[in-house]
Order: structure tokens, then C-alpha cells, then sequence
């Protein structure tokens, strides 16, 4: 029997704040399997960030299963989580978080660097072509535009070509027209590469273009079957 | 992907270098912004120490590199009170050239017994100078101007008697004529302290004044030109086994003058240690510093462990770029050290006894760089510990608490070890390794009180009732708030104000002590070389010129320490306050009874015309210092002869007097047959002028020319000019450290002055006027400021009445007007940043402020 990639059982969370514990998610779950496209939607303070989180293993789970690419996170330690990341799964955020002091090459190699490949800078190199940017390859971060540091965020992702790749609000700094661009790009990438997409959205349109949408409300999950059945039909 | 088949040549070369210092090298091609105060005040500090060092260094490799010039010979062999016998000087001889010379003191007057001066004597023979020229102004060579009853003296000498070459003066019993001026003595350091001008003269000369008698202070030093300059150990092993038991000291090139020596290696001691003061502030910086660093790159640490860096990566890169630019920081600061180096070269260079020549000092460099490197850790390590509590879930969530939580365990280890080490390398390096310990003790205490200090005045901000006009209502909250300014101005400040007026105290006390009041309390002239079967005509001729007068006397000889208890006294490993009773010649008398001002703490007096063994009564400090105990033989060689006498007393001994003081008073049976000369004060109560002092020295020295007249006044005012200068050092080694304060608190204003300026753009929002938030701004600093100084001041004045009255055993001055002085240069500072600081927050306009928030 196979395990989904992503494998979420009964996940809850609670976080410690000023103002007594806090509890974010009780009793999420989720089964994503490999070369899935998702996108993972709910209102503002839902708790999606922080599934994404848990996925991701920037998070720990205060209880439940969390299996990600065959790795019980919930049995690795912080270091050993960061290894999966460099080797397993990438990561494209909102704010595209590209180190403002590295070359688009440099921030391109870094994941590949932590997961000590041998090739790194030649890997990122085609990456960024991969992007569009091989004529951008020592520009840094802040001589590029908004596009081009989201699209250098993306060749990141995929540098060391991650088993899933998590794009969380990967739009939402652009503008329509180049969030549509980007978006196509991730996409294509997807067909290209076979690579499990998760994304993190509130764009009901871009949702649709995934091939299940899961909700989260009140920390928990849930999935209206038959319009992803719908959505894998048309 | 597919196969890559080309690869760009500008690709990063990488496997040359771990990942952590690739990456720590990529971060700083982003410029060093942020670090700047880091590094001045790593470099400040660095400089500080590699400057001392450098300067004491290159003064020590001077006097060793001319060691033989200095000394005059590759060995002095001296001996008090008598000509070295033929035998003895028969000993040296074979071993190569041997120069005969004596020094004493003596009083050179003008002929119609006018005027006097007290003059260092120093008679040579033809041989001298063995390595080295003498100087004279003018062309003529010193064996020409010695000749016959010649004389080359100071400049000094003939300005203070209004003398001209050519012209005469009474010394002892015979005259001498000033034949030339003496330019530069080669000698001249090994003399040890002067309170004279020189007057070289010949051996002959000095025979014809008759103040060689028996009995007087002169010292006969041989000096030799060794045949075989390498057989200097062997010859000095065995002239040490032949002549040490007869009281001769023996000296060699390789420290020619241990005195100055160890002045200096004590004063760059200090000064090192205040240099550290200066580093451990600035260390204040350097964590406010990467406290900062830490802030701006909380996101890229997140980055970096989002994309799968480990922490010990993360940990690794962090130390690495800020250890580069702390290594930044320790190369400009050995640069400007040695800078300074070369400017104390250039300033003083000619004013200095020896040569000092241009060049790097390794060994200064070296200990400044590791105090530096070591200070930078002891101030990283901790906040940079934080950095690895930073979490990749940041880049997710905004809310994750940024408040500054203790690192974690390994950081505070290592801190804690660097700061040991720290602690360690200071009282190791350091001469004086006591002394080095209290200070680190100190400066430890000092910071801790500020720390807390610091916390207190936010406490009781915080507590305060809401005063009723805003302003001050403002100015107390920034006071209170946590990361606040109140912290950094207490610690910066405070530490360097607290050096700043201790040393200032400690002067004020020592040369209020030395020009104002011990000459009222000590005796006005000490009388030098009575000789004894003159004594009683003297003492008539003193009660005729200085009526109301009294004249205390004591007999007095030298003579050297050979043996306590059966130890050799060059064995004996004496405390650093013992050493100098075993070191070279101490004066020694003998009483009847125990004089007036001491008092008897162990063992007994020896009865009236006592007729026993030998007797001897010990100074009780430096006696328990060197471990006697009561009945030890202690024998001490006088004349030649080694006199054994049991240890009976130890008595008190008030030094602070001035009156005559001696560590050792043996019973009079011991010596009283010796021939020794007389010791006299003169106590002269109520007024009169100098001019009466000086007929008194004139007719002491008509009567007596063979007697030294020491006017006290002029003596402590010569002690007070090199205390002066000693002083002044230290002031500024002080002064570094409040330099460095000053720049920790510019780097803490300028960290601090985006979100002021943001809170002043609210407040102005709010309808606040300008004039509001300036009173604000300037009341927070200057309430401060206030209570900073008076902490500083009164821990200051604290440990400057400690140092004055415990250690240095003198009373304490308390001066108001230093203690201002203190308190308006931090206010000053404060205000002078209050105003710069405020002036930029009151010209920001609102809108870019509101809009990129």
C-alpha cells in the first residue's frame, strides 16, 4: 500500500500567547498524493498559513500524524527537518524573501548549497533559465522587479527539485497581470516536472486551476468531493 | 533538468572555503552598514592597548639595545660608603677594561657663601666612558674639562647660581671650576632619579673636596669593558659567589636600569588596563551593536532555515561575519596603535633618555589584537545567541514574539568562558598580577552597578505617578521603556566617568597632599652627612640661624640585606610591597629608645644600655611581608663587614611624617662604633621666608661643606612634577575609556533615532509642537545625565578614597570642583546629543514616516 506524499492525520495545534493558549488547529487532515495539484483556501486567521507551516516543518504539531515524502516530522528534530527541506521540498513565499546581500544565482544555489550539492551553482543557473532569467543571474534582489524576485523565488523552489513545492500566497505582492504570469509559469513547471504543487490562496480563480481545493475553517479541513470531481473533469 | 553541457565562467568558486564563511562573505559585500560603531569601538580600545605597549616596549628594547651604553660598561659592580680595596678591584681587572667612578650628592656654592644648590655628583676616572660619548656644548672633550679642578655640569647648575663657564664654586672642601656645559650624558638613566643637576668631576677632584670621608653616602662603581663580551654570565656568577657578601651590587647591560624598568612595565600596566576599561565599554557597542545585526537579519536567518540551513550553519555564518568585521576592528586598532608609536617618536623623541626607533612592536600588536578578539566574543556571543532562537515559521507568521529572551545554554557558556579568559589574559599579561585582579574585580562591579543602575531608574520611571505636564510625562516614559536608552547611557557613561573622576580624585588628593599640605606638616629641611664628631656644632649653629627651630637626628649608614633566617636574600621570593628592602642599599641607624611616633606590635624593646647579642627592630608591614619572625637572624652588610643581629620588635612606622623613618633600627651596640654620618630634619614652625630658609642652608654649608641640604619643599615639588606626568597618562588612558562610552551611546542614539523619529511624527500628528518634543527630548537626556554622573561620582569618590587611604595610605581630599567637572562633561555630552538628535527628529516630515508604516 502507498502513503499519500502529504499524509495530515488529526492534527492539532495550540500556540502559548500573552493571553492563555491559543488553540489554531484541532483535528486537521489531509492526504495529498504525489504529482497532485491543491490549493488550500479559507478567510484570514483560518489557520491555513499554519497548516502550510506544519507541512513545511517550520511548525511542530502539538498531536496528530504528520508524514510528509516518508518522513514522520513529528519524529524529526529541527536540524533533520531542515535537511528534508533542502532536499524535498520547496518553498515560494508571498513576499518572495530573496536575501537582499545574494546574487539571483547565489539565492538560487543557497537551498542547494544546504543539502551540500556538489553542482549547485550550475543547478541554479538552470533554474533561472528555466524562469526566464538567464540574463538575470548577478543582478540582485533589489534590481529586479517584482515578477523577476517572484520568478527567482520559484527558480529557488525547484532548484534542488523538491518532491512538493508550497507556494503560499504566491500572488499576492504582484500585480494581476504578472501574478498571472507567475502563476502560468508554476503551473507549467508542474506539468514539466510531475513536482506536487500546494497552494496557499484566498484567489478563488487560481484555486480553480488546482486539481482539489481543501478548506480550512476553525482549524479544520474539509473537501466538497464532487466539485473536485467536477474540476478533475473539466 | 537536463545534462549541463556549458557552465558560466563567473559562476562563484566554491569549494574552496565552507559554506559558512561563503555565505558570511556574501552578506558583507552588502556593505557594513550598522557596523561602524562596532568597529571604532573595537578599534578605540585596540588602539589604546597597542599604543601603550608599543611605546613601553619600544622604550624597554631601547634601554636593553643600549643596555651597555646605559649602564656604561657590560657590568656595574657598586658598593656604598667605601672605595673598593685593591683585591677587590684586582678581581676585576683580568676580565677586561675597569672604570672607576663615584656618585653622591653635594651642595656646590658660590664662594662668598650667597647662594647653593644641591648638585649630583659624579667623579670619574680616565677610563670613563667606557661605551658612549659625553657631550659637552662646545668642542671640548670631557677629559680636557675634568682636568685639573674642571668641572662640566648642567645647564641647570649654572642658571640656578647664575654661573658661567669659567666661574667657581665651594664644594666639600675644595672648589671646583665650570669648564663646560654637559650636553648628553650616555649614562645618565642608570644614575637612577636626580634631585640635582649633574657636576662631573674627576676622581682627584673629588678627593680634594674630602666628601669621600668615611661615613658619607657616595657609591664606587666599577664598571667593565669585557674582553670576551659573551663571558658575562660566567663573570657575573662569579663575582656575584666573591664580592655579593661583601654589600656589593652587581648590574649588567641586559637591564641596565631596573628601576625604570619596572615604572615603566607598571605604568604600561596600568595604562593596559585602563585601555581594557576602554574596550569592555566599547564591548557595550559591540553587543548593542550585533543586537541590531540580529534584528535586521532576522528574516534572512529565517530564509536561510526555510531553505534547509541547519542552526549550527546558521550559528557558524552569523560569527563568522561578525568576527571578520570584529578582526576589522583589531586591525585598525593595531595600525593606529602603532601610529601612535611613531608619534610619540616624533613628540617626545628627543626629550627621551634613549633612542627609540620606528617599528613595529609584534608583541604589543599581538597582546592588543588578543584583548581585542577576546573582549569582541565576550560581547557577541550573547546577543548572537538569539540569532539561533530565530525561527523559519517567521516568514509566515508577523506576531512571533521578537522580545529578547536569554540565548541559549551554549552561548551563555561560552560568553562566560570568553569573559574568564578575558579576565585571565589581563591579570597574566600584567605585572602586577594582584593588582590586575582587583581592577578585573572592579571593572566587573562597576559594570554591574550600572547594569543595574540602569534598571533601577526604568523601575522607578516607571512607578512614578504621571506628572501633570506631558513633557515630562514623555520624557519619563522613554526613561522607562525596555529598550530604551536608560541602559546604554548608564552603562556607556558610567564606567568611564567612574575611571575618569577616581583618577581625578586620586591626583587632586596626592598633589594637594605633596604642594599644600605636607610641607606645612612635614619638617622643612633634611640635613645629609653630618659628620658625627660635628654633630653637637652643628647642632649650635642650627639653633642660632633658626631660632625656634627643632632638629630631630639619627645616625645613618647603608647597607644591604645578605641573609633572613638562613635564606640569601637574593633567594627570598619577597610580595611585591616587600622587594625593595632586599633590592640594593637601605639606610639603617640605631636607637636608644623606640622613637616617638612608633609603636611596639610584637616582641620587645631592647633595655637601656643594652650590651647583648645583636638586636634589630623591623618595620611590622613589610617585616610580616617578608615572613620574619621574632628571634631571626637577619644580616645586612655594612662597610664591607656583614653584621648579624635577631630580629627583637616589630614596631609602627608613620612614613607619611617625613620625619626620619627607617624599616631597620638595630640596637646601639650593633653599629655605634662604626663610621657613620648623622641624618637630621629640621622642624621650623610659624613664619618665616625663604630667604631665611636659604641663609640657613648658606651657613650650613659655609660651616659644613661636606653636609646635603634636601629643602623638602623642593623635593616634593620635583615627586609632584613626575606625579604630575603619571597623572596625566592615566587621565587620558581615562579618558579613552569615556571616548569609547561616547561612541556607544552615539551608536545606541543613531539605532534608536528611526523610531523616535517615527514617535515624534505621531506626536506631531497629534497636534504635539516642536517646542514639546524638544523639552521632551532634553529632558530625558539631561535626567539621565544627572543621575548617571552622581552614581558615577559617588562611586568614583568611593574607590579614589579606598585607593588613596588604604592602599597609598595618604588622607583624602574630597574635591568639589572635579566632581563638577564630571558631572557637567556628561551633561554636556548628553546635551550636546540631545540636540543633535532632536534637531533631526523635528526636521523629519510626517508623511514618508506615516506612509512607510
Amino acid at each position: 500500500m502507498t502513503h499519500p506524499l502529504i499524509d495530515l492525520a488529526d492534527v492539532h495545534l495550540t500556540l502559548n500567547s500573552a493571553a492563555g493558549p491559543v488553540q489554531i488547529l484541532h483535528g486537521a487532515h489531509l492526504a495529498i498524493n504525489a504529482g497532485e495539484t491543491a490549493a488550500i483556501i479559507g478567510p484570514s486567521g483560518s489557520g491555513k498559513s499554519t497548516l502550510l507551516m506544519i507541512m513545511t516543518g517550520l511548525e511542530k504539531a502539538t498531536s496528530g500524524r504528520v508524514r510528509i515524502a516518508g518522513n514522520d516530522f513529528m519524529a524529526l528534530g529541527e536540524d533533520a527537518l531542515a535537511k528534508v527541506r533542502a532536499t524535498t521540498i520547496g518553498i515560494v513565499f508571498q513576499s518572495f524573501h530573496l536575501v537582499p546581500t545574494m546574487t539571483a544565482l547565489e539565492n538560487v544555489a543557497l537551498p542547494l548549497e544546504f543539502a551540500d550539492a556538489p553542482d549547485a551553482f550550475e543547478r541554479a543557473k538552470e533554474s533561472l533559465e528555466l524562469v526566464g532569467l538567464g540574463h538575470r543571474l548577478h543582478h540582485f534582489p533589489g534590481q529586479l522587479s517584482g515578477g523577476e524576485q517572484q520568478r527567482t523565488a520559484l527558480a529557488r523552489a525547484l532548484a534542488p527539485e523538491p518532491k512538493i513545492l508550497f507556494a503560499d500566497e504566491p500572488t499576492g505582492n504582484l500585480d494581476t497581470k504578472t501574478g498571472e504570469q507567475v502563476m502560468d509559469l508554476i503551473f507549467e513547471l508542474h506539468r514539466k516536472k510531475r513536482t506536487t504543487l500546494v497552494l496557499i490562496t484566498h484567489d478563488a480563480k487560481l484555486a480553480a486551476r488546482c486539481g482539489r481545493v481543501i478548506k480550512v475553517h476553525d482549524g479544520q479541513t474539509s473537501e466538497d468531493a464532487r466539485s473536485n470531481a467536477e474540476r478533475a473533469v473539466a | 533538468m537536463t545534462a549541463i553541457t556549458s557552465i558560466d565562467t563567473s559562476a562563484p568558486k566554491r569549494a574552496a572555503f565552507p559554506l559558512s564563511l561563503r555565505l558570511a562573505w556574501r552578506d558583507l559585500r552588502g556593505g557594513m552598514s550598522g557596523f561602524y560603531i562596532f568597529i571604532a569601538c573595537i578599534a578605540l580600545g585596540v588602539a589604546a592597548i597597542a599604543a601603550v605597549n608599543s611605546v613601553s616596549g619600544a622604550l624597554e628594547n631601547a634601554i636593553s639595545r643600549e643596555g651597555q651604553t646605559l649602564l656604561g660598561g657590560d657590568l656595574d659592580v657598586s658598593v656604598i660608603h667605601r672605595q673598593g680595596t685593591l683585591e677587590e678591584r684586582a678581581l676585576l681587572e683580568p676580565w677586561g677594561n675597569v672604570s672607576e667612578i663615584a656618585t653622591l650628592r653635594g651642595m656646590a656654592r658660590l664662594e662668598d657663601g650667597s647662594r647653593q644648590a644641591l648638585v649630583d655628583i659624579k667623579a670619574v676616572d680616565n677610563a670613563y666612558p667606557l661605551y658612549g660619548v659625553v657631550a659637552l656644548e662646545g668642542t671640548m672633550p670631557l677629559a680636557d674639562a675634568i682636568k685639573g679642578d674642571g668641572a662640566a655640569v648642567d645647564a641647570g647648575l649654572a642658571a640656578q647660581l647664575a654661573l658661567k663657564v669659567g666661574d667657581s664654586v665651594a664644594l666639600g672642601q675644595s672648589k671646583i671650576t665650570i669648564a663646560a656645559i654637559i650636553a648628553r650624558e650616555p649614562d645618565r638613566l642608570s644614575s637612577g632619579p636626580s634631585f640635582g643637576p649633574r657636576a662631573l668631576i674627576s676622581v682627584a677632584t673629588l678627593k680634594k673636596t674630602q666628601l669621600d670621608e668615611p661615613g658619607s653616602l657616595i657609591r664606587w662603581h666599577y664598571r667593565i669593558k669585557l674582553n670576551d663580551g659573551g663571558a658575562g654570565d660566567a663573570f657575573r656568577s662569579q663575582l656575584t659567589k666573591r664580592l655579593g657578601d661583601v654589600g656589593f651590587s652587581i648590574r649588567d647591560r641586559s637591564d641596565p636600569s631596573p628601576g625604570i624598568r619596572r615604572n615603566i612595565d607598571r605604568l604600561a600596566g596600568f595604562l593596559t588596563l585602563a585601555g581594557l576599561a576602554a574596550l569592555l565599554t566599547g564591548g557595550v557597542g559591540v553587543a548593542n551593536a550585533v543586537s541590531a545585526f540580529v534584528e535586521r537579519k532576522r528574516l534572512v536567518i529565517a530564509v536561510y532555515k526555510a531553505l534547509g540551513a541547519s542552526t549550527a550553519l546558521v550559528n557558524k555564518t552569523m560569527l563568522l561575519q561578525v568576527m571578520m568585521l570584529a578582526v576589522l576592528g583589531v586591525i585598525i586598532g593595531m595600525a593606529v596603535g602603532a601610529g601612535a608609536h611613531a608619534l610619540a617618536l616624533w613628540l617626545a623623541g628627543p626629550l627621551l633618555p634613549v633612542r627609540l626607533e620606528a617599528g613595529f612592536q609584534p608583541e604589543a600588536a599581538l597582546l592588543a589584537a588578543a584583548y581585542g578578539l577576546l573582549t569582541a566574543l565576550v560581547f557577541i556571543l550573547w546577543p548572537l545567541g538569539r540569532a539561533s532562537e530565530i525561527r523559519a515559521a517567521e516568514l509566515l507568521r508577523e506576531n512571533i514574539s521578537t522580545e529578547r529572551a536569554w540565548p541559549p545554554r551554549a552561548f551563555i557558556i561560552a560568553s562566560a568562558l570568553s569573559a574568564l579568559a578575558l579576565a585571565a589574559a589581563a591579570i597574566l599579561f600584567s605585572s602586577q598580577h594582584l593588582i590586575a585582579f582587583w581592577v578585573c574585580l572592579g571593572m566587573a562591579a562597576v559594570f554591574a552597578i550600572f547594569y543595574g543602575f540602569g534598571e533601577l531608574i526604568r523601575a522607578v520611571a516607571k512607578r512614578l505617578p504621571r506628572p501633570a505636564r506631558p513633557e515630562v510625562s514623555w520624557a519619563l516614559r522613554a526613561i522607562a521603556r525596555p529598550n530604551g536608552l536608560t541602559r546604554v547611557v548608564s552603562i556607556s557613561l558610567g564606567a568611564g566617568l567612574t575611571l575618569l573622576t577616581a583618577i581625578s580624585l586620586i591626583g587632586g588628593s596626592l598633589t594637594k597632599e605633596l604642594t599644600a599640605e605636607l610641607p606645612d606638616k612635614a619638617p622643612s629641611h633634611f640635613f645629609i652627612g653630618i659628620p658625627k664628631r660635628d654633630f653637637d656644632g652643628f647642632n649650635k649653629l642650627i639653633a642660632g640661624a633658626a631660632p625656634g627651630s627643632t632638629l630631630s637626628q639619627a645616625p645613618m649608614l647603608r647597607g644591604r640585606m645578605i641573609d633572613i633566617a638562613g635564606t640569601p636574600a637574593d633567594q627570598i621570593k619577597a610580595p611585591e610591597q616587600a622587594e625593595w628592602v632586599l633590592r640594593g642599599d637601605r639606610g639603617l641607624t640605631f636607637e636608644e629608645n623606640l622613637p616617638k611616633d612608633s609603636q611596639i606590635i610584637e616582641g620587645a624593646w631592647w633595655p637601656k644600655d643594652y650590651a647583648g647579642e645583636p638586636l634589630v627592630s623591623f618595620e611590622v608591614e613589610l617585616g610580616r611581608a617578608l615572613g620574619l619572625k621574632m628571634g631571626d637572624p637577619i644580616t645586612v652588610n655594612v662597610l664591607g663587614r656583614n653584621i648579624t643581629a635577631r630580629l627583637a620588635n616589630f614596631r609602627t612606622v608613620k612614613w607619611e611624617s617625613l620625619d626620619i623613618n627607617f624599616v631597620m633600627i638595630f640596637s646601639p651596640n650593633t653599629l655605634k662604633d662604626a663610621p657613620y654620618s648623622v641624618l637630621a630634619t629640621l622642624d621650623w614652625p610659624g613664619l618665616h621666608t625663604a630667604d631665611d630658609e636659604a641663609k640657613v642652608v648658606s651657613a650650613v654649608s659655609s660651616q659644613y661643606p661636606s653636609v646635603t641640604s634636601i629643602r623638602v619643599r623642593d623635593a616634593l615639588e620635583t615627586v609632584n612634577g613626575i606625579l604630575s606626568r603619571v597623572l596625566l597618562a592615566m587621565q587620558v588612558a581615562a579618558g579613552v575609556t569615556l571616548a569609547a562610552g561616547v561612541i556607544v551611546l552615539a551608536g545606541a542614539l543613531a539605532t534608536a533615532q528611526q523610531r523616535r523619529i517615527y514617535e515624534a511624527v505621531i506626536l506631531k500628528t497629534l497636534g504635539a509642537t516642536r517646542r514639546r518634543i524638544l523639552t521632551a527630548h532634553m529632558l530625558e537626556q539631561i535626567i539621565l545625565a544627572v543621575f548617571v554622573s552622581a552614581v558615577a561620582c559617588a562611586l568614583g569618590t568611593l574607590a579614589a578614597y579606598i585607593i588613596v587611604t588604604q592602599i597609598l595610605g595618604a588622607p583624602f581630599y574630597l574635591s568639589g570642583y572635579k566632581l563638577l567637572q564630571a558631572s557637567a562633561l556628561t551633561v554636556s555630552f548628553m546635551l550636546g546629543f540631545g540636540v543633535i538628535g532632536a534637531s533631526k527628529v523635528l526636521r523629519a516630515k510626517a508623511a514618508p514616516y506615516l506612509r512607510s508604516q
